[in-house]
């Protein structure tokens, strides 16, 4: 049995388990916000899947460097697998967002800057597959793909760093912004006392750490799922040898 | 004198927007399911592919035998 089909059990099972125990966490652990009350614990999960969304893509750009450096075919496997997690991640943050959004700003969307951006950022990024589709020869694919994925992380910096330069409705929850970027203030989390705010924080880590681990194995699976049609392609290429004999 | 306080209470109903909540994390799974879906359905077609071509191979090297 190959490494990765003991890994990726593995991996599944875990991820599985620090979700359910992330969503343990969420509905009996994590404080009722002042201000929004409990419909704010989605904000665990738009927060969790963002970041690691982030995550797979700095791992996508880190795997297209490596792959022009290395030519190795894992590195696009790699960013391959990080881009698609990551649109599935972003998918989530979207909804999540979309749906909390209603109570909180009575619309389910708006167009300012950051959500544009996330939108621009989801459509560049499902391009990477349109653009490899589009390409024939195995070794351009993956070296355009490359390149592709190092370009497309201008839309991340651009998305999560727009609230802290540009006056949007989303706000600023973590970090600082300029002064003439100050988010609404329907989001901002307040909580009745410290100890509150720090169980909001252990969820929100919590959270994060699920995603990330659920990032891992399906990553893996991804990669599995390559050798497997990596081997589809062999036996095909044997029974054409065969069938033109 | 008790207005305010009433009002300020019916507003701090912490469980005025469950639905919402509820139905973020449903869309959420959906998404999250739909994925697994997707890779678990493409990779049994490429197993049940590679187990097809194999069988094929085999009842070809055993004819021309």
């Amino acid at each position: 049995m190959s490494r990765l089909s003991k890994t990726a059990p593995i991996l599944n099972v875990t991820a599985i388990a620090l979700i359910g125990l992330s969503l343990l966490m969420v509905f009996f652990y994590a404080p009722v916000e002042q201000n929004m009350g409990n419909v704010y614990r989605l904000i665990y999960f738009h927060v969790g899947t963002a970041w690691v969304a982030s995550l797979t893509f700095l791992i996508a750009l880190i795997g297209g460097i490596a792959y022009l450096r290395t030519g190795k075919r894992s590195w696009d496997t790699l960013s391959l697998a990080s881009i698609e997690v990551g649109i599935i991640f972003i998918t989530m943050t979207t909804a999540a967002g979309s749906i909390w959004g209603k109570p909180a700003w009575d619309t389910w969307w708006t167009w300012s800057p950051r959500l544009i951006l996330m939108v621009v950022m989801w459509l560049v990024y499902i391009a990477y597959f349109i653009l490899r589709s589009a390409v024939e020869d195995e070794q351009r694919r993956f070296r355009f793909a490359a390149i592709y994925a190092i370009a497309a992380f201008v839309t991340v910096i651009m998305c999560y760093g727009s609230i802290r330069v540009l006056r949007d409705i989303h706000p600023v929850v973590f970090g600082s912004a300029l002064e003439t970027a100050e988010g609404a203030s329907q989001g901002e989390a307040q909580f009745f006392d410290g100890d509150a705010e720090r169980a909001s924080g252990l969820t929100l880590a919590m959270s994060s750490l699920a995603f990330t681990v659920l990032y891992a194995a399906w990553v893996v699976n991804r990669f599995r799922l390559r050798d497997l049609q990596d081997k589809a392609t062999q036996l095909k290429l044997r029974l054409a040898a065969r069938m033109s004999v | 004198m008790l207005g305010p306080y009433l009002f300020t209470l019916l507003q701090a109903d912490p469980n005025r927007f469950n639905g919402f909540l509820v139905l973020g994390y449903v869309a959420m799974f959906l998404v999250g399911i739909a994925y697994v879906l997707y890779l678990a359905n493409v990779q049994r077609n490429v197993e049940q592919d590679i187990k097809l071509m194999q069988r094929i191979l085999q009842e070809d090297e055993i004819s021309a035998e």
